[in-house]
């Protein structure tokens, strides 16, 4: 099922609008959108690698990921200062945590400094690749 | 795509460490970390765990496309397949 972006929007708005809620159980509402946030930007990343149009979204690229980096900070300060009520997916801290310093390697991967060529060798050596499976 | 069996290894765990469940997300990074780290000791300490996923970026980003169109031929036949 899909859900208008805007909906889940007006949702969010509601929830943490709402004084009587607790707030770690916001946090975690926050924590969850993110997560399906994150899931959403990987998809799209790959849709447009199958679309061939990958490499000219880049600048738009380095833009929505410092966005998810940049949220994913707020949600785990917000996390580790007030607490996170369990999730129902079981996810904890420290999977947000993760989650968001795989957005920080992918900003590295696609936008930072790259190994020489001479790294690359260096390291590729390191894999035994005289010795394929096959 | 690689044929070394160590190299795959660290391709299908940063896979995981960024698709799989979200509870599972830390548990899967430590595993991507553990392989990093096996050729950081190879090396003697000369490379970083983020030298040698940037040594394999362009492998991975195969993978995932791979993976990706896959999925899209799944979706496709399931669509087919599904009674009108």
């Amino acid at each position: 099922m899909q859900i208008p972006a805007g909906r889940v929007e007006e949702l969010l708005a509601t929830i943490l609008n709402d004084p009587s809620i607790p707030a770690p159980v916001k946090h975690t509402v926050l924590a969850g959108f993110w997560l399906a946030q994150v899931d959403a930007f990987r998809l799209s990343e790959e849709e447009f690698m199958v679309t061939g149009k990958f490499e000219s979204m880049i600048d738009d690229h380095r833009v929505f990921l410092s966005n998810l980096i940049s949220d994913g900070e707020t949600v785990l300060d917000s996390v580790r200062k007030m607490g996170m009520a369990l999730p129902p997916t079981g996810f904890t801290e420290a999977d947000l945590k993760a989650t968001l310093e795989s957005l920080y390697n992918t900003m590295r991967r696609q936008h930072g400094p790259q190994n020489s060529a001479k790294t690359n060798e260096g390291i590729l050596q390191l894999f035994d690749v005289a010795k394929p499976r096959d | 795509m690689s044929r070394n069996p160590e190299i795959e290894s660290i391709l299908e765990a940063w896979w995981q460490a960024e698709h799989c469940h979200h509870k599972d997300r830390f548990a899967a990074l430590q595993s991507l970390n553990t392989l990093l780290d096996k050729i950081v000791v190879r090396s003697d300490c000369r490379y970083t765990r983020d030298q040698v996923l940037d040594c394999l970026h362009s492998q991975y980003q195969e993978l995932r496309l791979q993976r990706r169109k896959s999925e899209r031929v799944r979706i496709a036949q399931s669509a087919q397949d599904r009674p009108q």
